[in-house]
This record gives structure tokens, sequence and C-alpha cells, in this order.
């Protein structure tokens, strides 16, 4: 009786063990595969980066997990009002003069 | 002898069972949790790239937009000239910020026509995405220019209404599809052409979560 005891307790206690850590590494990716949902939506309507996500203009990335490429857009979705945008306007005078300086269908 | 073995093996069965049933209700709910993050990984990696192309066309419709804007405020302004004869030197200078404005606004449609649907290739490609996608385009025209005899200033550019259902990119998901279409609050309802003068593009989403 005792053989068939240590025969299961061996048995079980390393699938418990095995399936723990497996079930531990599914739950961090999870929490990440969540985050990386929370990250897309307010990198593109907000302007923000929640971690543990790394976020750049072209990359969304999750260390050990994967990359997303991307592409930014200029100015964030949620991110309107024509007036405030001393930036844009600066960088359209920069072009516009540039574009009144050359004639680019010659 | 028999009894023990019998009891023995009886001991070994229900053993193997119990063992059986505890690995299957691990490697089950591993499963399950290891499909719903593939399933949010692809949704994840849709959603990036429809936003992204959507981007694309967002950030081009508020540029031509803002110069809209900007070609009517200086069309209002211009038409003022005549009866203010110490603005007369501006005519030039009005004149050349008019086209370049025109220029302008014609590279970013062209610019869009030609690396939208790159974009949206390339980013499927290496997000590992299912290729090819939909098309997605919309009708633009400009306006006859308004000549007022000492200086020209550029008509609008006008865009069709069928921009809201044709600017969409769509994803066959693992569940049920999503898409991402362009927005406008002002000119939802609009039927035919109109010629946008407000940066409000947004973008709506509809998808599987």
């Amino acid at each position: 009786m005792l053989t068939e005891f240590y025969g299961i307790i061996m048995t079980i206690v390393p699938i418990i063990i095995i399936g723990a850590v497996f079930a531990r590494q599914i739950d961090t990716r999870y929490k990440n595969e969540l985050a990386f949902h929370k990250a897309i939506k307010g990198v593109f309507f907000d302007d923000k980066c929640y971690q543990p996500v790394k976020c750049s203009s072209e990359k969304l990335e999750i260390k050990d997990l994967y990359d997303i490429r991307i592409r930014k857009p200029s100015k964030s979705f949620n991110k309107k009002g024509s007036e405030d945008v001393s930036d844009e306007l600066q960088d359209l005078y920069g072009k516009l003069e540039k574009a009144t300086k050359s004639d680019p269908y010659k | 002898m028999v009894f023990l073995k019998n009891k023995r093996g009886s001991i070994l069965i229900l053993s193997a069972f119990l063992i059986m049933i505890i690995v299957t209700s691990i490697l089950g709910i591993n499963s399950i949790y290891g499909n719903l993050c593939n399933i949010i990984s692809y949704q994840n990696k849709a959603d990036a790239h429809m936003l992204s192309v959507i981007g694309l066309y967002v950030e081009t419709l508020d540029k031509v937009s803002w110069i809209n804007k900007q070609l009517r405020r200086i069309g209002a302004l211009a038409a003022l000239i005549p009866f203010v004869p110490q603005l007369a030197p501006l005519v030039t200078f009005v004149q050349k910020i008019t086209g370049g404005l025109e220029t302008y606004q014609d590279l970013l449609l062209i610019r869009l026509k030609t690396h939208a649907p790159v974009l949206d290739n390339e980013l499927r490609l290496e997000n590992k995405l299912s290729v090819p996608g939909n098309y997605h385009y919309f009708e633009y025209r400009r306006q006859p220019p308004i000549d007022l005899i000492f200086m020209v200033i550029p008509g609008l550019i006008e865009i069709n209404s069928d921009i809201f259902n044709t600017v969409c990119i769509k994803h066959k998901g693992l569940i049920t599809g999503s898409m991402a279409c362009v927005d406008n609050n002002t000119h939802r309802e609009e039927k035919g052409w109109f010629a946008p003068t407000e940066e409000d593009w947004n973008v709506v989403m509809n998808n599987a979560y």
C-alpha cells in the first residue's frame, strides 16, 4: 500500500508543480496581452503608453513577449482642436515655405 | 493473495484515473487560457494595424481640412483688398501662399494614395496578419478656382460622402471580424460632396471585444 501511495505522490506532485508553473506563465502572458490592448488604444487615441509596454512611433513592445509594428500618426485621435496646435502649424509653415520656394512639377 | 492483488490493482486503476483527471484539467485550463491569449494577441495586432493605416488617412484628412479652412479665410480676406488699397502689395504674397497651400494639399493627397496601400500590406506582413487586405480609398475633387481679377484663389478640396464606407480597414478575426473606419462629427450624415474645414476627423472601431 505504501509503495502505491509513494508512486501516486511522486507522479502527482511533479505534474501539479509543472502545471502550476505553466499556468503562471500563461497568466503572465494573459496580463501582458491585456496591457498591450490597453497600450494600443492609449497610443493611438490618447497619446499615452502603459507599463510594461514600451512605445515608440514605429513599434510597441513587451520584453520577452513580442513586438507589433505600427505607424503612429502625428496627432492622437482624441487630441483635436485646430487653434492650439502650434507645433503642427510651425511644421506646416516650414513645409509651406519650402513649397513656395520650389516648384515640384518642374 | 488474489484479494490483495485485486485491491492493489484497483488502487492503481483508481490512482491512474485520478492522475488522468488532474492532468486533463490542468492541460484543459491552460489550453483555454493559451487560446484566449492567442485570440487577444491576434486582435491586438489587427487593432494596431487598423489604427496605423486609418491614422494615415485621419492625419491627411486633418491637414487637408486645415488647408481648406485657411484657403477659405484667405479668400474672404482677399475680397477686402480692392476696398483697402494699402493691402495691394500683399497680393503677390497672398498668391504665393495660396499656391503653396494648394501644392501642399495635392502632395498630401498623392502621398496618401500611394502610401496607404503600401503601409497596409507592409504592416500586415510584418505583424503576420492575413494578406491581402481589403480596398480602401476615397474620391475627392477640387472646386473651381475663384477669380478675383487681380488674383486667383484655388478651390477647396471636396470629398465624396462615400468615404465613411470606403475608408475602412477590415480583419477576419478568429471569432468575429473587426473593422475600423474614418469618422467625422460634422459631416457624418452628409450626402454627396462636401468640403471639410474642421479637423474633427476620427476613427470608429467595431471589434470582437
